[in-house]
């Protein structure tokens, strides 16, 4: 497991082996399954990933109430509890 | 600011000052607040911090009666009769208005991370720059940590 700088992972957090996480913020009891790559993400309380979580970060436009805000990198931002199964490709944005 | 301290706002320049309420000075004091103004008035924007007398909620409810819910509404109200003094902040100040404002947040508030290892680190570790480990905190061999990086306490980084 790998981590890079500004990141920031909260308590009874478990990261499987052969992971990436970099610049993300893990709130607590979030578990990232092995061969996984995080950047630039925020997970929310308690997200569950199996194996192969992908989430690179990059250039995104975001559509908030019909407002669209260009953000120069970002990975994904996944609310609480959200539970992933094996090899999920995510694109970047909320 | 201090509580008992003359009326006063925290205010701060922004390049993007349209998103904020924006304020503009005369000798000293706030002299009108413009929140989301649409035209360049003054690079001056409130953070949201004030140190006001109970004078406000007056303000406030003759606010709320008219349909306005905004603070910064009620403190333009108010500034004709009560001063409000600027206090410039002389530390970081970085707005959370969307998710991902967070990650900027978080590379700040890790800039000046003190370095804590309270939990076990198994030998075959690499750790580089300061890392904060909490207590009861497992980080297994084979793992690889650049900081800054903050970790709480009880996680895991599972054996390689």
């Amino acid at each position: 497991m790998t981590i890079f700088p500004s990141t920031s992972i909260g308590n009874s957090v478990t990261i499987e082996p052969y992971t990436m996480v970099k610049n993300s913020l893990l709130m607590s009891n979030c578990t990232i399954g092995a061969h996984s790559y995080l950047s630039h993400s925020v997970l929310g309380y308690g997200v569950k990933s199996q194996s192969h979580l992908m989430v690179p970060g990059s250039e995104a436009y975001v559509n908030i109430a019909d407002e669209f805000f260009k953000v120069p990198h970002i990975g994904s931002i996944l609310g609480e509890d959200t539970t992933f199964g094996p090899v999920w490709p995510s694109s970047p944005g909320p | 600011m201090k509580a008992g301290s003359r009326p006063s706002a925290l205010v701060v320049e922004s390049e993007n000052p349209s998103k904020y309420g924006v304020v503009t000075l005369d000798r000293g004091a706030i002299k009108s607040v413009h929140e989301k103004p649409t035209e360049m008035i003054s690079n001056i924007i409130l953070t949201g911090m004030y140190c006001l007398s109970d004078s406000i909620f007056r303000f406030i409810d003759e606010c709320i009666a008219a349909g306005e819910y905004g603070l910064s509404n009620a403190v333009q109200s108010s500034l004709g009769t009560h001063p409000l003094t600027p206090v410039f902040s002389d530390g970081l100040w970085i707005d959370a208005v969307y998710p991902w404002d967070l990650l900027e947040l978080n590379a700040a508030a890790l800039e000046n991370l003190a370095v804590r290892t309270s939990g076990k680190v198994e030998s075959q570790v690499v750790i580089a720059g300061p890392v904060g480990i909490g207590e009861e905190t497992v980080i297994r061999a084979g793992t690889t940590i650049y900081g800054p990086v903050l970790i709480g306490t009880g996680a895991t980084s599972a054996r390689m």
